[in-house]
């Protein structure tokens, strides 16, 4: 009989302590909870990150429901067994869709891949409306994709693609027109914003809340067709960047030969006109002096430069006549041999 | 045979055994996974490069420095250790597959996967394909560890948004080479500002573009623009060259001939008053004694010239004949 006391004991223990876990939970400090008796909520325990007059509304109304509201994670104590506790994560939550085509009004195809990031705000009414975070993310697919394609496709794409009117740089000064797309009057990140109000909007009734920065347009690129056609457009434009410079190479290097040709010309020209007038100069001189010196006795030059002329113009292969009349030989004729007087 | 008979008698002996000794064995065995259990979940260490965070009953209680730590065990308390001082690193348009002296990279020709990270549209619309990395330390582990639920997610998504939202504002010329320092820089101070608004904790440490290049099939008309500029300036040079090996060697043939110009007016005046000068002085002597001078002159110029000559003298007026002929003056006819 005191084995089977033991064994009674020990059950009594066990069903107590399965009592007392049943009891306890804990709420962590990334959760919120709801705790439902028969599907019913009594309890709401709250969670926020920021605490704000929106969680403080939230708490007037959980009170005027009749339901009890506690503060934070931690321990707490619920009726065993009827009660039961849902917890929600009370952290920053990401939605990602998918890349979805979608035109823009000027008809270009672009994908567009969006993300969110969300929190359950209201636990109670999340509970209410969505149930579960998978069903939420059914929900997110549903609101944010409207309010992308109808944000996307009221706007020319530039309006998307660009967040500014600030001025574009080129490398090149030829590609200056390239960059000249036109203003925007609102740009991606006002669209961004405006896509993340429609949402939050949209998500208001099931708890949910989409942070104002949380609408985020992490890619954006043209269908595969239109991308060939850019990239046609691009090589086309350089290629015609490489035209102009191969020929601004060609005709800077004819100018230069030409600059080089023109200036070996002024440099020879000069050169001999320079030397020209040296020697006309020097020459006029030497004729002055010449006739200055020679003007005063025109007779003795006369035969100064006559005897001179012999000298230089009679050689070996001059052949000469000499008359005996010569006054050489006067005295081969004995014409001199007295004396004069 | 053994200390059991048969299958009766080892059930009897075991239930024996039981019996006698049960209660003490499940006591201890108890007692003793009890306090095993107890003493190994009481200690925690934080290695140097981390903080841990500890949750009292999931609640947030303290954040603890590296070391050896106590704590209330069997998971009353948790422990999550937090690398605050690594700074760790999120890849977009590549991937390091193995890193050491040579890194293999994965880039974005490598996967569509890593191209469609890459793939930009530029503010003039054209396309870049921009490789980038982030940087970044965790500032603040309770904020990190509780306030968002898919951090690194949120850091890649974050800066994919940012870094594309940047290149759609400029052009292709600035995302691939002119603009990448303001990028980047632009880039760092957008992303943190997101993550701070999102309170994840995060500090973005450095935004750095890797390599930046026009999309596929692209590349080769960006590189014939740069050979293009190569080949203009090689024919600038060409022409330099050109002009520089004719145009000095002109100039110093230039200056040689007005060097020899100036040599011949010299030498002309010089002469000039050379001949002058003897001139002058003849004639101071001839207007001295101008017959005997005269004849003098006329007399050293024959001497000079007459023996070079081939002479034929002719007799005149038949006067004296033969006499010449005797005196061997003439050649014989």
């Amino acid at each position: 009989m005191k084995f089977w006391k033991k064994i009674a004991i020990a059950g009594a223990g066990l069903l107590s302590l399965i009592t007392v876990n049943s009891a306890l939970y804990v709420v962590d400090q990334t959760q919120q909870a709801v705790v439902t008796r028969f599907g019913q909520p009594k309890r709401v325990i709250v969670n926020p990150i920021n605490q704000d007059e929106k969680t403080e509304q939230m708490r007037q109304e959980y009170k005027k429901e009749g339901i009890a509201v506690s503060e934070g994670p931690g321990l707490y104590i619920k009726a065993p067994f009827i009660d039961s506790v849902k917890r929600f994560d009370r952290r920053l939550l990401r939605w990602d869709g998918f890349p979805e085509e979608v035109p823009t009004k000027d008809k270009k195809f672009i994908f567009v891949d969006s993300t969110i990031r969300f929190n359950i705000y209201d636990p109670l009414k999340f509970l209410k409306t969505v149930g579960t975070e998978e069903n939420a993310y059914a929900r997110l697919d549903d609101i944010v994709d409207a309010a992308t394609r109808n944000s996307i496709t009221t706007r020319d794409l530039i309006e998307i693609v660009r967040t500014s009117n600030r001025k574009m740089q080129v490398s090149e000064q030829e590609l200056a027109t390239t960059v000249d797309v036109g203003n925007v009057s609102e740009g991606r990140a006002k669209i961004a914003q405006e896509v993340g109000t429609k949402s939050k909007e949209g998500c208001q009734p099931y708890g949910i809340e989409i942070h104002p920065n949380g609408y985020m347009i992490k890619g954006i690129i043209y269908v595969q067709t239109v991308q060939d056609k850019v990239k046609e457009r691009m090589i086309s434009e350089r290629m015609r960047i490489a035209a102009k410079y191969v020929s601004e190479g060609e005709s800077e290097y004819q100018t230069k030969m030409g600059d080089k040709e023109k200036e070996l010309k002024r440099i020879t020209s000069e050169a001999y006109k320079t030397a020209e007038t040296i020697k006309g100069e020097a020459e006029a001189k030497a004729l002055k002096i010449y006739a200055d010196a020679y003007n005063k006795d025109h007779d003795f030059y006369n035969f100064m430069r006559t005897l001179d002329l012999y000298k230089k113009t009679l050689s070996t292969k001059t052949k000469i006549m000499i008359g005996t009349d010569n006054p050489l030989f006067r005295l081969i004729k004995g014409e001199e041999l007295k004396p004069k007087q | 045979m053994g200390m059991y008979d048969n299958d009766d008698s080892f059930l009897e002996n075991s239930l024996r055994f039981l019996k006698k000794y049960g209660s003490r064995i499940a006591k201890y065995t108890t007692l003793g996974t009890f306090g095993l259990v107890g003493l190994l979940t009481s200690f925690y260490t934080v290695p140097t490069d981390s903080q841990a965070v500890v949750k009292r009953f999931g609640a947030y209680n303290r954040t603890t420095e590296p070391g050896i730590h106590i704590t209330f065990p069997f998971h009353i308390e948790t422990v999550e250790k937090v690398p605050v001082r690594r700074v760790q690193r999120q890849e977009f348009g590549f991937r390091t597959v193995k890193s050491g002296i040579k890194s293999q990279y994965e880039s974005a020709r490598d996967s569509p996967e890593l191209e469609s990270e890459a793939l930009m549209l530029t503010g003039d619309l054209n396309m870049a394909e921009v490789e980038f990395l982030v940087q970044y330390k965790i500032k603040d582990p309770k904020a990190y560890l509780f306030n968002v639920k898919e951090p690194t997610k949120t850091i890649r998504d974050s800066a994919l948004a940012v870094m594309k939202q940047i290149i759609g504002d400029g052009s292709v010329d600035e995302a691939i080479t002119i603009g990448r320092i303001d990028n980047e820089h632009n880039a760092q101070v957008a992303l943190q500002e997101i993550l701070d608004s999102y309170k994840t904790g995060i500090d973005v440490v450095a935004v750095k573009l890797q390599s930046c290049n026009p999309p596929k099939g692209v590349g080769d008309s960006f590189n014939a623009v740069n050979r293009a500029l190569q080949e203009k300036e090689t024919k600038i040079n060409d022409a330099m060259k050109a002009y520089n090996s004719v145009i000095p060697k002109a100039k110093g043939e230039a200056e040689q001939t007005i060097k020899e110009a100036q040599g011949y007016a010299t030498e002309r005046v010089n002469k000039a008053e050379g001949d002058v000068s003897r001139f002058e002085q003849m004639r101071v002597e001839y207007v001295a004694s101008p017959e005997i001078t005269r004849k003098r002159l006329w007399f050293e110029t024959m001497e000079e010239i007459l023996p070079k000559l081939e002479k034929t003298i002719v007799e005149q007026k038949g006067a004296e004949g033969g006499l010449l002929m005797h005196l061997g003056l003439g050649e014989k006819k």
